[in-house]
């Protein structure tokens, strides 16, 4: 009963807090990340790693929320420029077979673009961020998202037309 | 909206729902025991837990926090006279192995952002340990070189906090590596 009574203390509350925000936080950025990558295990490695950036600055962080889309999306950034360097790579062993036409899907256009473009469509058509919040998660300036998004659809709409 | 904005707000929805989000919320903070050792309120404790609370606290204090030193214009990096190398410390796992410290110093060594790259080993944060401690015995009492953390210390040649950060996010993803802290800019 004393004990239940008790202040917690301050490692205690930090704990509380961090569960509160993992468990709000945790699902949509795996969805995000996922949307990005293509990859449930990468996705979830990129978010694993992210909360525990975060939590090691638990204490120092004004904004999680903002301070893990930007971990996240910098993660994935990463991420996605492995793959391409490695897919470029296995490009020069196995040159592609010219002669074979393959229709494009729409993830295979999205999966395409230069990641900022990718990122603020994901940002802005799933997870429905103002420009703003998209433009603080990929560190950019507010004025660049807009652009990014038009470029991005208009080359997906080229590619799909 | 135009089609291909409604299409594609159907399609990520409908696409994420494929996403298996798997939560280990205590995996991610059993990750990151030193931050928890420094956050442990010392002075109730038992002596086993005030020596933690002294092993964190040691390496709080290594750690710098407002250190500045401005870089001279030698060297390879173009710009160092318009730079000031911010103080930086990669904390390797106590149970990592020769070969993997030497691994992390030599991935650092050849990066054009990092200078003076300086190996503190287990024994030479034991002997700092034991002058710091030296008038408490019974922290002094429990301690052995295998408890504190190998680390290298170096200038990091950046000035703004994302650099840092992306900079920390980066080494901190080598799974020998406990953590990574640097001065404030």
């Amino acid at each position: 009963m004393e004990c239940a009574a008790r202040e917690p203390t301050a490692p205690r509350r930090r704990d509380e807090e961090f569960t509160r925000f993992y468990l709000r936080e945790h699902e949509g950025q795996v969805r995000r990340a996922f949307l990005l990558l293509g990859s449930n295990d990468a996705a979830n490695d990129v978010v694993h790693d992210a909360f525990v950036a975060v939590f090691r600055r638990w204490a120092e962080i004004e904004a999680p929320g903002p301070y893990l889309n930007r971990v996240v999306l910098n993660a994935c950034r990463d991420h996605a420029r492995h793959r391409r360097r490695h897919e470029r790579a296995l490009r020069l062993v196995e040159p592609a077979d010219e002669g074979v036409v393959i229709a494009e899907t729409l993830d295979d256009v999205l999966e395409r673009l230069p990641f900022n473009q990718r990122a603020a469509i994901v940002l802005r058509y799933y997870a429905q961020l103002p420009v703003a919040e998209i433009a603080d998660a990929l560190g950019a300036r507010p004025g660049s998202v807009g652009p990014w998004i038009d470029r991005g659809l208009k080359k997906m709409r080229k590619a799909l037309s | 909206m135009t089609d291909l904005e409604t299409t594609l707000t159907h399609h990520l929805a409908r696409r994420a729902a494929a996403a298996a989000p798997r939560p280990d919320r205590s995996a991610v903070m059993s990750e990151t025991k030193l931050v928890s050792l420094r956050a442990v309120a010392p002075w109730r404790r038992s002596r086993r837990r005030l020596l933690a609370f002294a092993v964190a606290a040691m390496v709080a204090v290594s750690t710098p926090v407002v250190v500045w030193r401005a870089r001279d214009t030698a060297g390879d990096a173009p710009f160092a006279s318009m730079l000031r190398g911010v103080e930086c410390r990669v904390y390797v796992r106590p149970e990592a192995s020769e070969e993997a410290i030497e691994r992390i110093g030599n991935a650092l060594r050849p990066r054009r952002d990092v200078r003076d790259l300086q190996l503190t080993t287990q024994q030479m944060a034991y002997e700092e340990f034991r002058r710091l401690f030296a008038n408490k015995p019974d922290i002094l009492e429990f301690a052995n070189p295998f408890m504190l953390p190998a680390s290298w210390r170096f200038d990091l040649l950046y000035r703004d906090h994302s650099a840092i950060s992306s900079f920390t996010e980066e080494v901190e993803r080598d799974p020998s590596i406990q953590g990574a802290s640097c001065a404030a800019p």
